[in-house]
């Protein structure tokens, strides 16, 4: 099993997939990911915001992929050598399939473990920086870790249905 | 404690005519005073009650004798009413027996009806084989509504059993009216698993009028056959138990299932032991035995039918609470476990069991009954441990050969999801397996044999895919059997004799054609019988046989499935459709009506609320039926065509896909994209020439083609892509249709035509207007499919695609 909840004298660590975008290290929970792929072709989707970069064809599925860089308003990912797919998946329903999408982002670091203590909330910025992706930002060793609520990156992501549904299907 | 447990107790007070009111009696007072009256004001006559039993506390005087009487009648009645509405309640039901349940339900009431209405079209009603047939499906019915728990299910269940047994012919309607209550009960349970049973008084009425009946006529038949005549096995010597001829197949069944129950009852029997006291686990055990006895009871398998019997007695006593259950009598109820396996495994002839053993249990569960367990513990100990270790040792040589061994045939139940799943991964498999024949590197590999390998490897993987594809497919015999009752029900109500011919019911569908298939058969079997079929004296006057005959038929033909569906009726009337039509304003202007062909008459039935039938009946003629029955084969990606004569007939013919996974497309470019058109909306492409194109207004476009000037349609400009050709005269125009409606889409250029395979965009992504799904292309890159209405919808709304 690659959760680790470790609880001798009640220390919970978690592990998480940390990455780059540009030069910002993000983190996400290692159990809400599938697997990572290198960037593979995409077919574009018509009508779709910007972030969504389209669909690929992992083993037979088709899935979603959207450019975290550009969902966050930092400019369009440029495609590199080290640029890779993170498929993440999370359980809509208790038996339905697990509904996956693809994160496009700029090179994979490694798998961190980071107690919940070192955890703090995202600090509230201002001026229109929105962080309710953010779970909260992680401290290690020497540096920290911008953690990321994947589910609510789904969610907000506008392509899921759940969204629609929960939004009262606001858009025909 | 609830009302209803203190009822009872009071009414059995009652019943036993005491002199002296009891505690339990005021500890009832008590209670429903606190209760709410508004719960208690539905119990008619419990005021009455309540007053007679007030004063009888208060004054110590007995009531009168008659008043008694009455009273005591009240309350039965009161009581009643009071366990029908506690049942659901009380007993939780288990979502995953009701679960299996009801995914095996439909099926076997399929067979049911089935069986009854053969019986009702031989009009044999003395054909036993089919009766006991009918009657075992209801008795396992009864069995598992029993073990749910689904009272009012079990109650029919159990008096329609009792009915067939009594009645003098074999009840054809009521049991189908059984049939239809419990379909209608298990459509409700499968929205709401608590969902109270449908009304079943009609049904009540009709049970105990054929109850009557069979009554008054004096003869109770004997119930089934053999288990009447349950043959004391002779002393001495090991236990044969023979499966009569009849029940054969039925026996790996029993064999497999009973040996199911018996692993659930001893685990739950272990778990007791434990010590988890769950009175529950009692019950599985004693449900394990009491279904087991039901079956072979039917089956005719007398020994395992007495030993069941006397262990559920036993377990019904501890159940019940009258025994207290240690753990010797858990012993005992494992060893039981023990001993019916192997007498289970006597059925398949593997085991075997002497009679003097079976004595042995027999004789130790009765007195164990009497609660003299205790004294016998002893010897249960050692009078099961003495036969035990010889027993189940194989007698070399002693088995008869004539013991027939009964083959357990295994099946297991896939949810279709991991089915799925296997299919797209096989696809997969497909896709990359040509990808690396393919390959110019692997190609200038010449050796023979590597070429000889790599020939290996695609016949696995084309069998694969075969194999994998036919998980999927179904017969249509479900389908069309529903069709059966239809005629019957129908022809009954319009007063018409039918006489219904299936051919082809073998022929095999995917899973969700055949599930689509059914609304639209209903509806033209319905028109087919009540407009198409003349009555008997229509047909008489006419020079027909009085009864009509339909022919519901499936075949293959060219990749495709057609089901055809031919009356022997009056067939459509050419003039009265024009008439209509031209009434209704339907004609498309400038129609000439002397050019138009049969088959374009014929085919404005289809046309929405378009009905020629002159009254509307209960059955059909409201004029909705014909357009969604197109509507739903169009949307299965089929087609319907129809061919008449007057006076002679009319036949439908449905062409349908042999699944919804795949379907042919042509795979065109716009810029870098590719993107798959049904090869089925296609009615042509071309090269446009300056003559074909003409600007209205320097915005919309349009394109003369054979004589239709149609919009022309740019997938760039709608999905807004950034490349593409802009100029007609370089791209191809393709000539595209759907529902009715006709448009010319520019696309760069046409890439070859390939089946695709249907995949879905993923839950995690809106619907798109215009894209109906994905299709993964033999590069194993992804392409859009194209939904042509949805991309003619868009455009005629002359407004930018409704994006996400």
């Amino acid at each position: 099993m690659s959760q680790t909840m470790e609880t001798t004298e009640q220390i919970q660590i978690q592990k998480y997939l940390s990455f780059f975008i540009q030069d910002e290290e993000y983190g996400i929970e290692i159990l809400k990911v599938r697997e990572i792929i290198g960037v593979t072709d995409m077919t574009a989707l018509p009508k779709t915001p910007p972030y969504v970069k389209g669909v690929i064809n992992l083993r037979g599925r088709i899935i979603p992929v959207i450019d975290l860089k550009r969902k966050f308003d930092m400019g369009d990912t440029e495609i590199k050598e080290e640029s890779c797919i993170i498929v993440t998946e999370i359980q809509v329903l208790e038996d339905g399939d697990p509904l996956q999408m693809g994160c496009l982002i700029d090179r994979v670091s490694e798998v961190t473990n980071i107690e919940d203590s070192k955890i703090e909330p995202a600090p509230k910025f201002g001026g229109g920086l929105d962080t309710s992706f953010i779970l909260g930002l992680g401290k290690t060793k020497d540096r920290v870790c911008i953690l990321l609520d994947i589910d609510r990156v789904f969610q907000e992501s506008e392509l899921t249905e759940i969204h629609s549904a929960a939004e009262n299907h606001g858009e025909a | 404690m609830s009302i209803r447990k203190q009822y009872e107790e009071v009414s059995s007070f009652f019943a036993s005519n005491q002199e002296e009111p009891q505690e339990s009696v005021s500890a009832f007072l008590a209670t429903l005073q606190e209760t709410d009256p508004a719960a208690l004001s539905h119990l008619e006559g419990i005021e009455e009650i309540l007053h007679v039993l007030r004063e009888w506390m208060e004054t110590g005087k007995k009531p009168e004798e008659g008043t008694f009487q009455d009273l005591e009648k009240k309350m039965a009645e009161i009581l009643r009413r009071l366990q029908e509405e506690e049942t659901p309640a009380m007993e939780e039901i288990d979502s995953e027996l009701l679960g299996m349940f009801l995914s095996e339900c439909r099926s076997s009431l399929q067979e049911l009806e089935e069986t009854v209405l053969h019986l009702d079209q031989e009009g044999d009603s003395e054909n036993q084989e089919e009766i006991s047939e009918a009657r075992r499906i209801i008795h396992t019915f009864k069995g598992e509504c029993g073990v749910i728990p689904l009272p009012e299910a079990q109650k029919l269940c159990h008096l329609a059993e009792t009915m067939i047994d009594k009645a003098a012919r074999f009840p054809v309607d009521p049991i189908l009216g059984l049939i239809d209550w419990l379909r209608r009960y298990v459509d409700l349970l499968v929205e709401d698993s608590h969902a109270p049973a449908p009304d079943s008084s009609e049904l009540r009425a009709s049970f105990e009028g054929i109850l009557k009946e069979g009554e008054d006529a004096g003869d109770s038949q004997p119930s089934v056959p053999g288990a009447g005549e349950a043959s004391t096995p002779p002393p001495g010597g090991t236990i044969e138990i023979e499966v009569e001829e009849d029940f054969l197949e039925n026996v790996p069944e029993f064999i497999s299932e009973s040996l199911g129950h018996l692993a659930d009852a001893e685990a739950a029997l272990l778990e007791y032991d434990q010590g988890d006291k769950d009175i529950e686990h009692i019950n599985l055990t004693f449900r394990a035995f009491h279904t087991i006895k039901g079956v072979a009871g039917f089956l005719g398998l007398t020994p395992i039918v007495q030993f069941a019997h006397n262990t559920e007695a036993l377990l019904d006593e501890v159940r019940k609470g009258n025994l207290e259950c240690t753990s010797t009598y858990i012993d005992l109820f494992l060893q039981a476990c023990d001993a019916l396996k192997r007498l289970v495994g006597v059925v398949e002839g593997n085991q075997t069991f002497s009679n003097a053993e079976l004595d042995h249990w027999n004789h130790l569960l009765s007195q164990a009954i009497e609660g003299k367990l205790e004294t016998a513990s002893g010897k249960t100990a050692q009078g099961a441990a003495t036969p035990l270790p010889s027993a189940p040792t194989k007698p070399s040589g002693q088995t008869s050969p004539k013991k027939k061994r009964i083959k357990i045939d295994t099946s297991i139940k896939v949810s279709t999801r991991r089915l799925d799943r296997l299919i797209d991964m096989v696809g997969e498999l497909v896709i990359a397996q040509s990808m690396i024949n393919q390959d110019p590197q692997i190609q200038s590999i010449r050796t023979q044999r590597f070429t000889r390998n790599l020939g290996q490897v695609s016949k696995i993987t084309r069998d694969l895919q075969e194999a994998a594809m036919s998980l999927r497919m179904v017969t249509l015999k479900a389908t069309f059997q529903k069709m059966v009752r239809l005629v019957r029900d129908v022809a009954g109500k319009a007063h018409k004799q039918v006489h219904l011919e299936i051919h082809g019911e073998d022929t095999e569908l995917d899973r969700t054609v055949v599930e689509e298939i059914g609304d639209p058969l209903v509806h033209m079997i319905r028109n087919a019988v009540d407009h198409g079929i003349e009555t008997p004296e229509e047909r008489i006057a006419a020079g027909k046989d009085p009864t009509g005959t339909l022919t519901l038929s499936a075949y293959h033909q060219g990749g495709s499935i057609v089901i055809e569906i031919q009356d022997d009726g009056r067939g459509l009337d050419k003039e009265k459709i024009l008439a209509k039509a031209q009434e209704r304003n339907c004609l498309p202007p400038g129609t000439k009506i002397s050019e138009l062909r049969d088959q374009q008459i014929f085919n404005m039935v289809f046309l929405p609320g378009f009905s020629t039938a002159d009254k509307v009946t209960d059955i059909s003629g409201r004029g909705v039926g014909m357009d969604v029955v197109r509507k739903n084969i169009e949307a299965l990606r089929g087609k319907v065509e129809i061919n008449s004569k007057k006076g002679e007939g009319t036949t439908f013919f449905m062409r349908l896909p042999l699944t919804l996974a795949i379907i042919d497309g042509m795979v065109v470019r716009i810029g870098k994209e590719r993107y798959v058109i049904p090869t089925l909306a296609i009615i042509q492409s071309f090269q446009a020439k300056p003559e074909h194109i003409q600007s209205v207004m320097e915005k919309g476009e349009t394109v003369k083609v054979q004589g239709q000037i149609l919009p022309l349609i740019r997938l760039k400009d709608l999905f807004e892509l950034r490349e593409g050709v802009e100029d007609p005269f370089e791209g191809l125009l393709i000539n595209v249709e759907a529902n009715n409606k006709r448009a010319c889409l520019l696309v760069d250029e046409i890439l070859g035509q390939q089946q695709v395979v249907i995949k879905s965009l993923g839950k995690g992504t809106k619907p798109i207007q215009g894209v109906t799904g994905g299709a993964i292309l033999g590069d194993g890159k992804v392409a859009l499919i194209l939904d042509i209405s949805g991309i003619l919808e868009a455009a005629s709304a002359n407004r930018p695609m409704q994006g996400v």
